[in-house]
């Protein structure tokens, strides 16, 4: 664990270091590059007349102290930029993987069900649409219809540009509501969230409600099938009851891996809605330079996805009482 | 209708779509099984002996057509709708099936899968009470420490404890026709008579009729009264087991009895017959055996022989062993 965590620190290191620009420019902008004094000051002030292997170890060095250093262009600690941040981001994409599972494994289940009929194509075909089509795509096209034309839905961001956010508690807008019993809130912010979180959740869908339909027709060909039905049960305890749960086994380590599909579609769907989370920073980061602010990012994301790996991992130690929990 | 057999299968045929055309599974089958006695059905793999059982409980695929008539306790039951079906099956006739490992469900506890079957079929028992009757169940198939063994899962059960567990849940609700689909041949040798030992326990003490599926004559001889032996589908043999084990009449039964090793022989290489049953999909005309018969003649390979009774057993030849010896030079 310790070593998959500095490799991803090395690795993010290594590649936002070996982009072709200068990040003097971002921090000093085009005419203050003539003025040899303050660019040898501005290098200085950002560590970057030292060696690559120096400011890797430096880099390190904060690291363990948690200082991911400061940001070149909010002028604010990553760290601090990144937490206020991660709530919306961490919002949107665990409502995208409920969204998302809770499709696939409807769709799934249905299709197995209705194997080779008419609901079975269509459930391919939805399936299909949603992670062929580019997240930009499919949410400029529902933000348009849905919001400008039909007006049934608000705008983007996580509330009306009028509203001003509540203080934070936990940072998710529809749990503080709730924890507030502010309906209101948590209706808008509801709403705020419904289309973002479908966009990237649909995204998801089609892999997880394939391989749900794929392991229930596995499932329900096995010999502890058949005996179910020898000792009496119906059809319907037969699917739900013996069939689903293990079909729904092999599916948990896809939805851990559509976390890591999501954190990346996140960066996306983010910019596209206004959402301030992760993935907004990372782009105005990248398109500024911004090298502690895309380490953090990258950090952070990985982290992210090592933590997914392990909750999967535990989740189905637990769902399956064939591997115990060491 | 004092007379009247437990189970009472008529002309049986069942036709599983194929590829190329549907295939002819099984083709007017008749037998009947006693109450409290225990038939044999034996045959070599890919005979249709799982296919003939799973259409009398109504298990085989919706694709799959069966025609026909089965009558459980004087009651017709082919062609009932599944949801009376699932009434009958696990409370008047019961299944298990050939491997212990993969036909308990792996999620769910022994326990669970126990009590289900009582519960499915007595809505107003109690968790607790399915519960107590589940262990008593267990003690009777010779489970020790049954409290503990119901909360375990199926991995943790040996190939041979599951089987009992599986008998358990079949038996549970005192079923008047048990089904063993080849129970014994997925186990080890050493645990392969006990558990035909649990089953004739279970026989004895319920009353019930076994219907013992095997590609092996020798449960057949130790476990059964009446033997069935089938071939490509059909019916081939039937009669009374010590008869049938003693003087078969059909050149088929004789190279299974062949098959069968015996330490009073000197010699104990498995003697089999010659080449494999024939692909569904491409079954010889006339006798389907005839090109593995060593007596076969010209009318075997065009008519198909049906059942004629030769001494006291039912056999389909044109030459069967017996018959044919007064009137063979
Ligand atoms: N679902 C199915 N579709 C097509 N053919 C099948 C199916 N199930 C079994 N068969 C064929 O039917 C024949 C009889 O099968 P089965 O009853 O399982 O034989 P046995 O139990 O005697 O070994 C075999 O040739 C087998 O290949
Ligand atoms: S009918 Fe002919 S081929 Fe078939 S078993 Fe009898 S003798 Fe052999
Ligand atoms: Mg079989």
């Amino acid at each position: 664990m310790p070593f998959l965590v500095l490799g991803i620190v090395t690795a993010a290191f290594v590649i936002s270091h070996s982009t072709q620009g200068d990040p003097l420019v971002s921090i000093l902008g085009d005419r203050q590059m003539d003025n040899p004094e303050i660019v040898a000051a501005a290098k200085a002030r950002w560590g970057l007349d030292r060696s690559l292997t120096e400011q890797y170890f430096i880099y390190v060095g904060n690291l363990l102290t948690g200082d991911l250093g400061t940001s070149i262009r909010t002028k604010q600690p990553v760290s601090q930029d990144i937490l206020t941040r991660l709530p919306a981001t961490l919002e949107l994409v665990c409502a995208a993987m409920l969204i998302g599972s809770g499709m696939g494994i409807v769709l799934g289940v249905l299709a197995a069900r209705f194997r080779d009929r008419a609901f079975d194509h269509f459930s391919r075909l939805f399936a299909l649409v949603g992670s062929s089509v580019p997240v930009f795509w499919s949410g400029l096209i529902l933000l348009f219809v849905l919001s400008v034309k039909l007006n049934w839905i608000d705008g983007p961001g996580r509330l009306d540009s009028r509203t001003i956010p509540p203080e934070s508690i936990t940072g998710f807008l529809t749990i503080d509501s709730l924890l507030r019993s502010d309906l209101a809130m948590f209706g808008e912010a509801l709403q705020h969230l419904a289309l973002p979180a479908f966009v990237l959740g649909w995204a998801v869908t089609g892999i997880i409600s394939r391989l749900v339909r794929a392991s229930m027709l596995d499932v329900l060909s096995q010999d502890y099938i058949l005996a179910a039905r020898a000792r009496g049960a119906r059809e319907g305890r037969v699917f739900f009851h013996h069939a689903l749960r293990n079909a729904l086994i092999p599916t948990l380590t896809i939805i851990g891996f559509s976390f890591a599909y999501l954190i990346t579609g996140a960066v996306l769907t983010e910019t596209i809605f206004s959402w301030p989370g992760i993935g907004s920073y990372a782009v105005d980061a990248a398109r500024n330079l911004d090298y502690p602010a895309i380490m953090g990012v990258t950090i952070v994301g990985g982290l992210a996805f090592l933590f997914t790996n392990l909750v999967t991992d535990v989740v189905y130690a637990v769902a399956d009482p064939r591997i115990s929990v060491q | 209708m004092m007379s009247e057999p437990l189970l009472q299968v008529s002309s049986l045929t069942v036709t599983l779509p194929g590829g190329a055309g549907p295939l002819h599974a099984i083709m007017d089958l008749n037998f009947s099984v006693r109450r409290g006695g225990t038939l044999g059905i034996v045959g070599e793999s890919g005979s249709g002996k799982s296919i003939t059982m799973l259409s009398v409980m109504g298990l085989l695929p919706r694709a799959a057509s069966v025609t026909g008539s089965v009558r459980l306790q004087g009651r017709e039951i082919l062609g009932l709708p599944n949801a009376e079906l699932a009434r009958l099956r696990g409370k008047s006739m019961a299944m298990i099936f050939q491997d212990p490992l993969t036909a308990m469900n792996p999620v769910l506890t022994v326990g669970v899968q126990v009590t289900e079957s009582l519960r499915l079929h007595d809505r107003s028992l109690s968790r607790r009470a399915a519960m107590d009757r589940a262990a008593e169940l267990l003690e009777t198939v010779s489970i020790p420490d049954p409290r503990r063994r119901l909360g375990q899962y199926p991995h943790e059960f040996s190939g041979g404890m599951r089987q009992r567990a599986m008998i358990a849940i079949a038996v549970a609700n005192s079923p008047a026709l048990l089904i063993a689909d080849e129970p014994t041949t997925a186990l080890d040798v050493t645990v392969q008579a006990q558990i035909l030992d649990v089953l004739q326990r279970m026989r004895e003490r319920l009353g019930l009729a076994l219907v013992i599926i095997t590609h092996d004559l020798g449960v057949v001889a130790g476990t059964a009264d009446r033997v069935a032996v089938m071939y490509s589908g059909r019916l081939v043999e039937e009669g009374d087991v010590t008869t049938v084990l003693a003087a078969p009449a059909h050149p088929y039964t004789v190279g299974l009895l062949a098959a069968v090793p015996r330490i009073d022989r000197g010699n104990t290489r498995l003697l089999s017959i010659n080449g494999s049953p024939p692909p569904l999909s491409n079954r010889p005309k006339g006798c389907a055996f005839h090109p593995r018969c060593s007596v076969a003649q010209d009318i075997c390979r065009s008519v198909t022989p049906s059942l004629q009774a030769v001494g006291s057993s039912q056999v389909a030849c044109h030459f069967p062993y017996g018959a044919a010896e007064a009137s063979r030079p």
